[in-house]
């Protein structure tokens, strides 16, 4: 370590590559020397000029240059620190100052906080309920959750992650609630990693799934601050990363995005109404393509007479296979809906306008595509966004299940579905079965699912993974 | 770990007696027994439940892993040959009535060899997931039960003839046990379990389960007769049958399709479970799953080159065979309890603490 203040400052910018945005603040009075150092752009210069530069240059009596000398002088409300030479960097890195005096190496936590206002996401919006969203800043979203959940039993543990990115890792959950193993768990999972860089939470996601390469993501997430608190409450960890406005949270079951955030917020008949609609929209996305081709192919049975004459009127001069025009309707479909969200919107609006109406009719009327083929694709494309965490997933498996019915019909629906679900139900997340709680069947938590119950007779926290705490509700005597 | 819950327990004890007794076997006995069929075949599943008692006290004192342990696994596996004949036996009729069951309600003019090849793969790999998997697969598959319900209260036309079940027990005895004995193939079918570490502490969900397997099997088949009559004889695939009760309802096309999901579902399941079995015989090693591959090839191999219609497999079942498949099901569980209490000796009264 260099014995003065000089070499320290000029041994700090060499270690850096004597970057532009180094900067070196000099602080020299009657009673005091010292430098403070930082990225220009990165910390709060004003706040480091009103709080820590101008009460040591206005003081005019003598004291010491440590921490403690200065403390009663500088007006911060920070967290001040002692650190060593070798901290220096790191910290400077990560937006604070470093006040380089005699005796003391000094950080000063000063980061500029520039990034978006608190918005509804547009992922997830409501029409009854709280509209903030997370942000990308990893301390604003921890004080939306703090403003929730008021207990001195939420954690927030900071970790760091990425060789180069220094990245803020923050697991939150309720000390009295959590299993410690699950917290441990989490840590050991992402410290066995020695990644270069994480600039969103889907990289850190990637990092804790059971199986990463599976189809089926492993790892619950959510950009609304009320759905975060609500799963830390039933005793999830979650996860921030500085930078994502996605909070993740294990353990995680397939069921969880059948439900909605609104779900709470609305009276419990309602609620069950429109998770059953949501899952009947899940599988008619899933299965009416495959069911579609199933019928003209094979099972042509299953339709009553008129029906089925209203399909061979429609399909009879397309010169496809029915499964090949299915897999073309489906994968035109995939394209508008990649080109549209890419395009800027204005161009992006008429596309999706142009797609569906114009592209759709002239296929139909060129004798391309059926009129029914257009229409079973458009109601698996409305039925897919119901459950709009599994878009992805349920894109593939349509595809697949359309392919399985094009070769083998409901047999191949059937057997299909039967092997998927079979490797559904060796997943599990943080030890959690995926599909949890219909099987292994976990009574307690079907009644929260089956039918949305009232808050009222929710006395427990979810079953399905060990807690400390599982008294949700008590009723007061 | 081949470990099952208790509930998968149950709904496996539910399932497993009354699948493959829902597909040929009614018209199978109706015709060696007619009306008396349905009260004959309560008291072939209640005394098939003596079986799955035997299973349940070897799988208390640790299944065939706990032979493996005491004895080492020469003695498992000399054990477990007699239980890989009687599964391939047994595969032979049940994979041939899965794909005679598909071939008849999925599809016209196909190719049977190409279905069979494809089930016994889904039936391989199903098998080869664990007991976990089966086990929540048989979880998953009771939702299609109020889904049946659902569908028959609001579609269902049912026409029955209580007449039709009458009368009963006019024949002779001999007539009865030699029909119970012909079919005896369709029935003992828990010996899988065996080779599954279960957890199921209490007697009466086993016992609620067992009786209520009875219950729907005896009613099934009474509802079956009392619609169909003498024409029982031709109704084969019952459950199908019993499921539309002939009716075809002109708006949403046929109903049957929930119980023919249904039953296929199980159907495969049970099988799987089998096969199941038979991968964990086969041990831990890398080359198990190798092992069932090789099983799996033979049976798919003698039901393509040899017994190629359920016709041909139900007359090679019922030829005598069926007796030593039945004796090897009530023998082999009879013989590892007793392996299991020889070992334990005789034991000491503990102090008492």
């Amino acid at each position: 370590m260099p014995n003065n203040i000089d070499e320290q400052v000029e041994g700090l910018r060499a270690l850096f590559g004597f970057p532009p945005d180094f900067t070196v603040r000099d602080i020299k009075t009657e009673y005091f020397y010292g430098k403070a150092v930082y990225f220009d752009g990165l910390i709060d210069v004003k706040e480091l000029e009103e709080s820590i530069i101008e009460p040591l240059v206005r003081k005019s009596e003598p004291f010491g240059d440590t921490l403690e000398g200065m403390r009663g002088i500088i007006c911060y409300g920070g967290n001040l620190k002692e650190i060593s030479y070798e901290e220096s960097k790191e910290t400077l890195l990560s937006g604070s100052a470093v006040l380089f005096c005699g005796s003391a190496i000094i950080a000063i936590p000063l980061i500029k906080v520039v990034g978006r206002a608190v918005a509804e996401p547009p992922t997830s919006s409501v029409i009854k309920g709280p509209r903030e969203g997370f942000v990308e800043n990893i301390k604003t979203n921890c004080i939306l959750i703090r403003k929730r959940i008021r207990d001195e039993n939420l954690v927030f543990k900071e970790i760091t992650l990425g060789k180069r990115t220094l990245t803020k890792i923050v697991i939150a959950y309720l000390k009295d609630v959590v299993e410690e193993q699950l917290i441990e768990e989490i840590e050991t999972r992402l410290n066995s990693f020695e990644i270069d860089g994480v600039v969103d939470s889907s990289y850190l996601a990637k990092l804790l799934e059971d199986r990463p390469y599976s189809l089926f993501k492993q790892i619950g997430n959510s950009e609304k601050p009320d759905v975060i608190a609500t799963r830390i409450l039933d005793g999830k960890a979650v996860v921030f990363c500085d930078g994502s406005p996605i909070a993740i949270y294990v353990p995680f079951t397939v069921i969880e995005d059948l439900e909605d955030a609104q779900d709470n917020y609305k009276r419990p008949m309602r609620a069950t109404f429109l998770r059953y609609t949501r899952v009947f929209a899940a599988f008619l996305a899933l299965f009416l393509p495959a069911l579609f081709v199933s019928v003209q192919v094979f099972q042509f049975q299953l339709l009553p007479v008129e029906l089925l004459a209203t399909v061979i009127n429609s399909t009879g001069n397309i010169p496809f296979s029915p499964t090949l025009e299915m897999l073309i309707a489906l994968v035109l479909f995939e394209i508008l809906g990649e080109a549209s969200i890419r395009m800027p919107r204005h161009v992006g609006m008429v596309l999706g306008v142009v797609g569906a109406i114009v592209l759709g009719d002239t296929a139909v009327k060129a004798g391309l595509l059926s009129s029914l083929t257009v229409l079973v694709v458009a109601m698996s494309g409305i039925g897919i966004y119901a459950v709009p965490d599994e878009v992805g997933t349920l894109g593939i498996l349509r595809i697949l299940f359309v392919v399985a019915a094009g070769l083998l019909g409901l047999f191949g629906i059937l057997v299909c579905g039967m092997c998927i679900v079979s490797y559904m139900s060796t997943l599990s997340s943080f030890g959690v079965p995926y599909l949890m709680p219909f099987a292994p069947i976990f009574k307690d938590d079907l009644k929260d699912i089956l039918v949305k119950y009232n808050l009222y007779d929710l006395n427990n926290r979810p079953g399905s993974f060990r807690l400390t705490d599982k008294i949700r509700l008590r009723r007061a005597k | 770990m081949n470990e099952i819950s208790s509930k998968q327990l149950y709904i496996m004890i539910f399932f497993i007696p009354l699948v493959f007794k829902m597909s040929s076997l009614p018209a199978l006995f109706y015709g060696e027994t007619a009306s008396t069929a349905f009260i004959l075949i309560g008291i072939v599943v209640f005394v098939e439940f003596l079986q799955l008692a035997l299973v349940l006290f070897v799988s208390r004192e640790g299944g065939m892993d706990g032979i493996a342990e005491k004895y080492g696994k020469k003695v498992y596996f000399l054990i477990s040959v007699p239980i890989m004949f009687v599964i391939f036996i047994k595969m032979l009729v049940l994979t041939q009535e899965i794909v005679h069951y598909l071939c008849s309600f999925f599809f016209y003019n196909i190719s049977e060899s190409a279905i069979m090849i494809i089930v016994i793969l889904v039936i391989f790999y199903l098998g080869t997931r664990g007991a976990k998997a089966i086990g929540r697969l048989f979880e998953l598959s009771i939702w299609f039960i109020p889904l049946i319900i659902i569908f028959g209260a609001f579609f269902g036309e049912i026409e029955l003839e209580s007449m039709y079940l009458t009368p009963v027990f006019d024949k002779s005895a001999s007539t009865y046990l030699s029909a119970i004995g012909k079919y005896l193939i369709f029935t003992f079918d828990f010996s899988p379990l065996l080779y599954f570490k279960v957890k199921a502490k209490k007697v009466t969900p086993v016992a609620v389960c067992a009786l209520l397997s009875t219950f729907v099997v005896m009613i099934s088949y009474a509802l079956l007769f009392s619609s169909y009559g003498n024409a029982s004889v031709h109704a084969s695939f019952g459950f199908a049958r019993l499921a539309t009760f002939n009716t075809v309802i002109s708006e949403i096309g046929s109903l049957d399709w929930p119980s023919v999901l249904l039953w296929l579902v199980a159907g495969i399941l049970s099988v799987s479970l089998k096969v199941n079995a038979v991968n964990r015989i086969f041990g831990e090693n890398k080359l198990k799953k190798f092992g069932t591959g090789l099983f799996c090839l033979g049976i798919t191999l003698v039901l393509l080159l040899g017994i190629k219609t359920l016709n041909k497999a139900v007359e090679f079942v019922t030829n005598g065979i069926q007796y030593a498949v039945f004796s090897i099901e009530i023998a082999v569980p009879l013989a590892v309890l007793v392996l299991f209490t020889a070992k334990h000796g005789r034991r000491e009264y503990a102090p008492q603490s």
